[in-house]
């Protein structure tokens, strides 16, 4: 009899110690972010109490008495999280996703992904024997990424479907000779213009009778589908805007015949033109036009930093650097 | 052993055969006999389901039938031999043997390949087992049906038309294979026009005809002393064609 | 707007590295449109009207629509559930489309099969799905090889579309060699011929085969 009694003490003496250990460490959790990685060194607070996760996201409180408390975690480039919890006796076990904006995520995943054409010489084309992208642009995503501290992953996109793909978070930017246009800000935000550009015409070569947008009424006028050179022709009354998908088969059609004129970005039309004699430029340019980095409505800590890299390599002469390397003279001469 | 109470099949509108009561017992061989379009095919197919009949019942077993049974377990009970063969032409004729006990029996293939051949033998056919069909004769052809019929050990056998489809001088091979199957005490209901073979082989002969049974009787009976004049009428003429 | 040798040369290993892609495509559209096609085809036969109904609208909906709409639909559309990247999409996309078409093909294999072959398998007391696997799909496979070869010829084309989400397959890239060399003729060209080296043997093989069971082999 007196056995089974110290038994039985002794087995109530157990299990209070192990409940009591267990309760030590009450509350407890993950913090993960929206792109499925952890978060190490977000705050966490709960009550008066306050920790920082782990390398694995893990956060532990001890000692937390049962009651009601608004628990906050935070993290650089997250939504501030909060939220009323209840820790009962056995305490309280919690996982967290962070929402992070564009730039944090960015940064965590150390690659800026960037959408772009790549069928637009000098601004961004393939080197086939290289196997990737290169251009004015792809220099600037590249610069653009190391200030950043990652490094950029030029995503080959068809302009027909770059904004959308944009808008459905296919990458995070657009570097693709575009043009800032009232039209395209009601779809997506730009950076400050970083190339200053326009529409220009090109002819055949033996062509005398065009020498400037007037002469364009009554022609049949190639331009790239939903560019600022298409816009530009629409504009003019009695020409004839004809679209393609690509502005190298309008400079095919042009040699064909089959077109009168062309008008284009002029540094793509004096990429091409330098290689094809029959083909020339003419008169002035139609438009004055800036091209920006585009980047989906709201991602303002990406725009703000881009928009200060812009401005950092203007002055510091790493962007005429670029801009002499791809176009042969400095911007503005 | 199978019974059908006021069994009745309709195409749509087209009455097909009506009110057909008939029975058959274990052992007992029924050769049912009529001109075509009698309906004579359409009701050994309603015996095991392959048409589902209208109205009326059809009792297994004395167990009653009807379309939400177990019908593939009443349907390997009951072996069927077509008027067009219908053997799988992807098979061998071994394989058409086999494939019933392999995938419905679940018998080893080894297993399955001892009872197929046991039956290829019987219908005379062990040397012609690794061809396809389409390299057999029609009478072959006719033969390995009747193997893979048997191979399932079925308690009753249908025989439609068996040899409606065959030249004259293949005929012989397949009567004198089914002949020899009912000699061994298999129950069979065999459709067919060959009277010599419902002479010898028939314990009971059924003449259907305007969609209904209009006689039965051994026979004997039916060819030497028809009682109904429609049974005399079609007597004449199918004597006629064999003159 | 010439031919040039030189351009050919210097770019057809970057052109061929678009293959992988074109073939990638290809063989996953085919493996999943397959399998698909078949079970939409088994639907499409089946008693069960409901069943029945639903692999009609969904072929009728996919054949009735250009396969460049399904694409923009399965990358753009659907992104607002789930965000699929590029590849996936295509080969989402392109299953989807071939599998209208391929259960056609099965529908109508299946259809032709006599029957008695049906019958003769259900008169052994095999099931439904045992006579489909055992008896009428083995017969249907040989006599829709030739159609469905043509119809993965017909994928393999299709799938230069995907160009649209930007995917560096053939047709592309020889779009992005016309735009650095500034050549339209000689990518387009070379695009072509590596097309052909592919479909020709395939389409040879489907007629082939077309001609044996034509024989009845």
């Amino acid at each position: 009899m007196k056995k089974v009694i110290t038994l039985i003490i002794l087995t109530a003496l157990v299990v209070t110690i192990f409940t009591g250990c267990t309760s030590a460490k009450n509350v407890s959790g993950t913090v993960k972010g929206d792109d499925g990685k952890v978060v190490a060194g977000a705050s966490v607070q709960i009550g008066k109490f306050s920790a920082t996760t782990d390398a694995d996201g893990h956060f532990v409180f001890n000692n937390v008495k049962p009651g009601k408390y608004i628990l906050k975690i935070s993290a650089d480039g997250a939504e501030p999280f909060s939220d009323n919890v209840e820790v009962t006796k056995d305490g309280l076990s919690k996982n967290v996703t962070l929402k992070f904006n564009t730039l944090a995520k960015i940064k965590r995943s150390g690659v800026l992904r960037v959408g772009s054409d790549t069928t637009y010489a000098p601004f961004e084309s393939i080197d086939t024997k290289a196997g990737k992208a290169v251009g004015f642009d792809v220099d600037i995503a590249n610069l653009i990424a190391k200030k950043l501290g990652v490094k950029a992953d030029i995503m080959t996109t068809d302009w027909g479907g770059i904004i959308p793909a944009l808008e459905t978070n296919k990458f995070d930017v657009i570097i693709s000779a575009m043009t800032i246009t009232k039209e395209r800000e009601k779809e997506i935000d730009f950076s400050i213009p970083y190339y200053d550009s326009g529409q220009i015409i090109a002819v055949k070569t033996s062509n005398n009778s065009i020498k400037g947008p007037e002469d364009l009424v009554g022609k049949t006028v190639g331009t790239q589908m939903g560019t600022t050179g298409d816009f530009a022709v629409q504009k003019i009354k009695g020409a004839i805007d004809k679209t393609y998908p690509d502005i190298q088969l309008a400079f095919a059609d042009l040699e064909l015949g089959r077109l009168d004129a062309i008008v284009n970005d002029f540094p793509v039309t004096a990429f091409y033109s330098k290689g094809h004699k029959d083909i020339k430029l003419v008169g002035k340019l139609l438009t004055v036009e800036h091209y920006g980095i585009a980047f989906r409505k709201n991602d303002t800590e990406l725009k703000d930093a881009v928009n200060k890299i812009l401005e950092e390599i203007k002055t510091d002469g790493e962007y005429d650097q670029l801009y002499v390397k791809w176009f042969g003279k400095k911007p503005g001469s | 052993m199978l019974k059908t109470i006021n069994l009745t099949k309709k195409f749509g509108d087209l009455l097909v055969f009506d009110n057909v009561n008939f029975s058959i017992d274990k052992g007992e061989k029924v050769v049912i006999i009529g001109p075509s379009g009698a309906g004579k095919s359409t009701f050994i197919r309603c015996l095991n389901f392959l048409e589902f009949p209208t109205s009326g019942e059809v009792y297994f077993d004395g167990k009653k039938i009807d379309e939400s049974s177990n019908l593939p377990l009443m349907r390997k009970r009951i072996g069927m031999v077509f008027q067009h063969f219908n053997l799988f032409p992807h098979l061998t004729a071994l394989e058409n043997v086999t494939i019933g006990p392999k995938q419905v029996n679940g018998l080893k293939d080894k297993e399955a390949q001892e009872i197929a051949m046991h039956y290829l033998s019987k219908v005379g056919l062990d040397k012609r087992v690794s061809h396809y069909p389409s390299q057999l004769s029609g009478g072959e052809k006719q033969r390995v049906a009747i193997a893979r019929a048997l191979a399932m050990k079925p308690d009753l056998m249908l025989f439609d038309e068996p040899t409606s489809a065959l030249d004259v001088e293949m005929i012989k091979e397949v009567l004198d294979t089914i002949e020899k199957v009912a000699l061994e005490g298999m129950t069979m209901i065999v459709v067919t026009h060959e009277i010599s073979f419902a002479k010898e082989v028939a314990d009971r002969l059924i003449f259907m005809a305007d969609k209904k049974i209009v006689e039965e009787s051994t026979p004997r009976e039916f060819f030497e002393n028809p009682q109904t004049d429609r049974a005399k009428k079609f007597l004449d003429k199918i004597v006629n064609i064999a003159v | 707007m010439q031919f040039k040798l030189d351009i050919f040369v210097q770019n057809f290993p970057y052109l061929l590295g678009g293959l992988k892609l074109t073939l990638g495509l290809t063989l996953f559209a085919m493996v999943f449109g397959i399998a698909l096609g078949l079970g939409l085809a088994l639907l499409k036969i089946s008693k069960n009207s409901l069943l029945k109904w639903i692999a009609t609208i969904y072929i009728e909906v996919v054949r009735g629509t250009p396969l460049l709409l399904q694409i923009l639909i399965v990358y753009f559309v659907f992104a607002k559930i789930i965000s699929l990247d590029a590849f996936t999409a295509g080969v989402v996309a392109l299953s989807l489309n071939s599998a209208a078409y391929v259960s056609e093909i099965f529908r109508a294999g299946i259809e032709s099969i006599p029957k008695g072959q049906m019958e003769a398998a259900l008169s052994v007391g095999m099931n439904y799905s045992q006579a489909m696997r055992y008896i009428i799909l083995p017969q249907t496979i040989r006599r829709v090889l030739p159609p469905v070869t043509n119809e993965i010829v017909a994928m393999f084309k299709d799938t230069s579309l995907v160009m649209v989400m930007g995917l560096a397959e053939l047709t592309y890239r020889a779009k992005q060699i016309s735009a650095s060399t500034a050549n339209v003729m000689t990518p387009y060209i070379a695009a072509g011929l590596v097309y052909l080296v592919f479909t020709i043997p395939l389409t040879r093989y489907a007629q082939r085969l077309e001609r044996r069971f034509s024989k009845g082999a």
